[in-house]
């Protein structure tokens, strides 16, 4: 029997598009929850007795569902903008609501299906960019030296040291353009105060992204004129992707980190520098391959269809 | 001479049953400290990396000594406080406010790595977070350390809720499982979109709240509770002592709460944080703190009172 793979996200990204398209070409089957409309048509139901006997139901548009049959599943960020919820609930209670249901959702699913991309768990450390530092570091990388502060003190002394070749970003889970230290930064310091930063020793060299699925890594390369690449296209850079090969050991080293940090599916990047020492920044636990895909060629969505029917590890 | 600090928000029950512990005693108030942890322009917090992850320095509001010091983190540290909210728009300040977040964090995870033995109750590496936010692994812990759990039912299918809910009890659906049908939240917008979790607790008054300190285990009723009642220690060898301190263990922590509902002298675990003060009642704070320092800060001197 084709195995069978439960995708939650909507068609309309690239992401889920591109899966549902892979396991179709591999034979496999797929059941798609749309997540715009789950608080209207997701029903599910998990008992644990008291010796930890666990039975779980899913019903979606009126339709059963045995979790169990399923080989694996995509969970893609939900997306929660999307949801027609109440008016009459305030802010606060739809961030309650939409929290609520995210976490029961995964309950109904995580522990039911073998091969999850990925765990809730897995995605927090996201939020924590120093903790994944360590990570990395552990795991056998080499990482900048980083400072994390509100103390403009400390901030320009680090600042001074490395003569101001020293980029600054969050440190946490929200997007922000990684930028070099200019002179007029060095006024807004004070700021910390009321909001720490990241900053970190400026690498240069060149950009990879290693995606792990499993015990598989794909590699994409990126050159890119900006320090942050992904603001390089068009008007404010040049850049350009290309399929990467991987040493054993930086792929043992990715695969190390995401079991570290429980991950099936993880984006690591990495800056490789002209000694070709790789550097490690971070891992994206929801990663964007599409994007990578589609700018080197490189088929990750295959990878990532293989691991959720089972037909590779 | 040993130190216990204890870290958390401004105002909250372990600042009070600090305070409480040392009022008028100078020589406690050096053993025993209560560390607010507050935003101002003269915090002065961080963690700095060298290039194979090592910490090179940790800045912590107070000079740590490794042999001396025990630090426990409070459980409203992880709940951003909102002070200055007024100085940001919304959007900067949710920014803002998960920026420190991260850097209370790190400088959590960082003076681990840095002194191994000073947190009681460390981030846990795999979330970075001091407390357990899945119920489901709390209950995986709970049941792995030896615990049998209360049955439970989470769902939003109202066609699938047991005949009776007698003696089933709804609990927050993130965070520590403990009983919120008092909630206006549920009250008001439990149908159909909320999904709920309920478990058979049983009567309110068979709630109690096993507190894992200094390696012993104390006991305390929590449902319609009686605060004259002390937290009672249980004897080593009982077989609740020996799961709530194999829970700990495996939490990978020094200090815990377990909520358990007792049914016919057994207790059955269901919920689990990594910190003391989440669910201990305010009157109980000061004899649970007193055993951390009996075991970190050297024996406290009798008090008068």
């Amino acid at each position: 029997m084709a195995p069978r793979v439960l995708i939650c996200g909507n068609m309309s990204d690239p992401h889920v598009e591109l899966i549902a398209s892979e396991i179709a070409e591999l034979g496999g089957r797929y059941d798609l929850l749309e997540e715009s409309t789950l608080p209207y048509t997701f029903r599910g139901h998990v008992i644990e007795s008291r010796t930890g006997h666990v039975t779980r139901s899913l019903r979606y548009r009126g339709r059963s569902f045995q979790p169990t049959r399923y080989a694996g599943a995509y969970l893609r960020h939900i997306d929660t903008e999307a949801w027609e919820l109440p008016d009459e609930l305030s802010a606060d209670d739809c961030e309650a609501l939409v929290m609520a249901w995210i976490s029961f959702v995964r309950e109904v699913l995580e522990a039911a299906i073998p091969r999850l991309i990925n765990p809730m768990e897995a995605s927090l450390t996201n939020f924590y960019k120093p903790l994944q530092l360590d990570c990395l570091a552990r795991a056998g990388f080499h990482v900048p030296r980083s400072l994390l502060t509100c103390d403009p003190d400390a901030a320009r002394r680090f600042i001074a040291k490395y003569r101001g070749r020293v980029i600054f970003k969050s440190a946490s889970g929200v997007r922000s353009i990684v930028r070099l230290v200019r002179d007029e930064d060095l006024e807004r310091l004070e700021l910390l105060h009321k909001s720490p930063s990241l900053f970190q020793e400026f690498i240069e060299g060149t950009h990879a992204r290693v995606h792990c699925v499993g015990n598989r890594v794909f590699g994409v390369g990126i050159k890119a004129t900006a320090v942050d690449y992904r603001y390089s296209g068009g008007p404010r850079g040049r850049r350009a992707f290309f399929p990467l090969r991987i040493p054993d050991s930086v792929k043992s080293n990715c695969i190390t980190v995401s079991r570290m940090l429980g991950m099936n599916f993880s984006g690591v990047d990495l800056i490789i520098t002209r000694a070709k020492k790789w550097y490690a920044l971070e891992v994206n636990p929801d990663p964007a391959f599409s994007w990578f895909q589609r700018a080197s060629g490189v088929r990750i969505s295959k990878g990532v269809a293989e691991y959720l029917m089972g037909l590779r590890d | 001479m040993t130190r216990l600090i204890v870290w958390d928000a401004p105002d909250s029950v372990l600042q009070k049953a600090v305070e409480s512990i040392v009022a008028g005693d100078r020589h406690l108030r050096r053993r025993l400290r209560f560390l607010p942890q507050q935003w101002a322009d003269a915090t002065r917090l961080g963690a700095s990396l060298s290039r194979s992850g090592a910490p090179w320095s940790v800045r912590f509001p107070l000079r740590v000594s490794a042999e001396r010091d025990r630090i426990l983190i409070g459980p409203s540290l992880e709940t951003p406080s909102q002070g200055d909210a007024s100085a940001f728009s919304k959007r900067d300040y949710e920014y803002v406010l998960g920026e420190r977040m991260v850097l209370l964090a790190s400088v959590q995870h960082f003076l681990r790595v840095k002194y191994p033995a000073c947190l009681l109750n460390p981030p846990r590496l795999n979330t970075g977070s001091v407390m357990i936010a899945s119920p489901m692994e709390q209950r995986r812990l709970l049941r792995q350390a030896g615990f049998s759990l209360p049955r439970s039912i989470s769902t939003n299918d109202t066609t699938r809720l047991p005949s009776s809910t007698r003696g089933y009890q709804q609990m927050e659906f993130l965070g520590m499982d403990v009983p919120t049908s008092q909630n206006p939240r549920y009250r008001r917008h439990g149908e159909p979109y909320l999904p709920r979790r309920l478990v058979r607790v049983g009567r309110m008054e068979d709630l109690h709240l096993v507190t894992v300190v200094a390696k012993q285990v104390f006991e305390s009723p929590l449902g319609g509770a009686d605060p004259d009642l002390a937290p009672r220690r249980v004897p080593r060898k009982n077989p609740l002592s020996r799961a709530a301190l194999a829970a700990a263990e495996l939490a990978d922590t020094q200090v815990c709460e377990i909520v358990t509902t007792k049914v016919r002298q057994t207790h059955l675990g269901f919920g689990l944080t990594r910190t003391v003060g989440a669910v201990n009642l305010p009157e109980h704070l000061p004899v649970l703190l007193r055993a951390l320092m009996r075991q970190h800060a050297g024996k406290p001197p009798r008090r008068s009172d």
